[in-house]
């Protein structure tokens, strides 16, 4: 017989939403600032090397998996390079002027904190890995990234990036919808990766004792 | 033969990207005032592409002063090279945007019907076009000179000289070196994959998905290597009980010039209310 949910639970009990503000080792924050770095870097692979498709608008955002995998491993951390990366990479670096980058990072700042808060918070309480290594095994944990990660925060993102640009007036009002639906598609294809991302990677990062038990450290 | 001058004229220093001629006045400006001028310049475009006919002479006009710095910081080559057929694909598709889109106007240039829908060109149409496509053609290029002509030196000069904490200006400047160190394992891993037959230049979007997926276990198996290296090498510098920055002497001050470069930035920026 398989495990029940109360033992799955308690074996990801250790991966909470407490702060833990005070525990940073130099390791640890080496690895901050170049995640943070990667992030920056793929965010600005993610809008100069690929097609675009609208004004402000590439296809394939490679930055997307590894801030949704970052996230799930580091917490505060994550979330504030989805943030850097998409206002420095996919913003200032590409020439997106700093007012429309500010208001674009949003985007991709909201997604990760929804996916941290999720996965930390009700996930982890329903049998469901916090750090999303079963999502290529469970049903209810790819369910979950399906709804959750590819579907409702990624829609979130879209529709918000798209309305910066249409606020700004990069996108003309009548193609926000266009322009959204081209946006998302584009994410959830590339957010394929990240489950593989999740699967093999975790234990390596965890044999180090890289990974974060609350947001913070 | 070339003389001493000449030589120093052409002296480059690296900067976040690509390099930038040492002797300009742009890259020598103070970065807080350069920031300030990006800002309100882009405060500025972006004003005038609000209104439903955007302002295409101050875009116009903040375009050509991005393009005289280009020039005079010696970046319009890197420009050029890496961004300007990116550039022109994300113009052109703007501006097909503004014209599918956005039907203004009347007395039509050209119509054309497809699929039962009628297409109307007018001339109102096409300035719209023109004014949106320039203005962020402008902010685009003034990000750039802004990006291609700083130091990461600069940024932590600048970080440093608004007295923010020591670890906090620390890890932006591990965040900036990092990028071309980060970028370097990236070429790498995508050179050894070649190597040996994997990896795609395929235009099939699943294909270039799975390729970046090769690359994505190695380049994150890499973050973590590199950052075990680093936190070693910084603990056995004594990194945990620093406190300030030893020796830090690459600092700008605040010249006539910068504060003209700002009066002239709040000018500008002022320029879109004063024509409403």
């Amino acid at each position: 017989m398989g495990e029940s949910t109360s033992s799955i639970s308690d074996r990801f009990s250790q991966y909470t939403l407490r702060w833990h503000g005070s525990k940073l080792t130099t390791t640890q924050y080496a690895l901050f600032a170049i995640q943070m770095a990667v992030i920056i870097l793929l965010s600005w692979l993610g809008a100069i090397a690929t097609p675009v498709v609208g004004p402000g608008i590439g296809f394939l955002f490679w930055a997307y998996p590894f801030f949704v995998v970052f996230t799930l491993w580091w917490g505060f951390w994550g979330i504030f390079g989805a943030w850097l990366g998409s206002f420095v990479g996919s913003g200032l670096l590409t020439g997106l002027p700093v007012i429309p980058a500010m208001a674009f990072s949003i985007g991709d700042l909201v997604p990760a904190l929804l996916i941290f808060l999720l996965y930390r918070g009700y996930l982890r309480k329903h049998g469901v890995d916090p750090l999303g290594r079963d999502i290529l095994k469970s049903k209810k944990s790819a369910a979950w990234f399906a709804i959750w990660v590819m579907g409702i925060t990624n829609i979130i993102g879209g529709l918000w990036g798209v309305w910066v640009l249409v606020l700004l007036g990069f996108v003309p009002a009548s193609a926000y919808a266009l322009g959204a639906g081209l946006w998302i598609l584009g994410d959830a294809i590339v957010l394929l990766i990240a489950p593989f991302l999740s699967k093999y990677v975790t234990p390596v990062v965890e044999r180090f004792g890289l990974i974060n038990t609350g947001w913070v450290s | 033969m070339e003389s001493k001058n000449q030589r120093a004229e052409k002296r480059m220093v690296k900067t976040i990207l690509f390099s930038a001629r040492s002797s300009s006045f742009y890259v020598n400006m103070n970065p807080i005032a350069k920031f300030a001028l990006l800002i309100m310049l882009s405060v500025g475009v972006v004003i005038s592409m609000l209104h439903a006919v955007p302002d295409l002479q101050y875009n116009l006009l903040v375009l050509v002063l991005a393009v005289g710095f280009l020039i005079e910081s010696g970046t319009i080559k890197y420009l050029v090279k890496s961004y300007l057929s990116l550039l022109l694909v994300a113009l052109m598709v703007m501006m097909v945007w503004w014209i599918i889109f956005n039907q203004v106007g009347s007395n039509p240039i050209l119509s054309v019907s497809f699929l039962g829908a009628t297409l109307h060109i007018t001339y109102l149409s096409l300035y719209v076009g023109i004014g949106k496509v320039s203005g962020y053609a402008s902010m685009a290029l003034m990000t750039l000179l802004t990006i291609m002509s700083t130091r990461d030196a600069d940024i932590i000069s600048a970080l440093n000289k608004l007295k923010l904490p020591f670890k906090l200006v620390f890890f932006a400047s591990l965040i900036a070196r990092s990028l071309n160190i980060m970028a370097d394992d990236l070429n790498s891993i995508k050179q050894a994959q070649f190597a040996r037959g994997a990896g795609s230049n395929s235009d099939n979007i699943f294909k270039r998905v799975s390729a970046f997926m090769m690359l994505s276990i190695p380049l994150t198996t890499s973050i973590i290597k590199r950052s075990v290296d680093m936190g070693f090498a910084l603990e056995s510098r004594g990194f945990s009980k620093t406190k300030k920055f030893s020796n830090f002497i690459d600092e700008k001050r605040m010249r006539y010039s910068d504060f003209t470069i700002i009066a002239f930035g709040i000018f500008m920026l002022l320029l879109p209310f004063m024509a409403q």
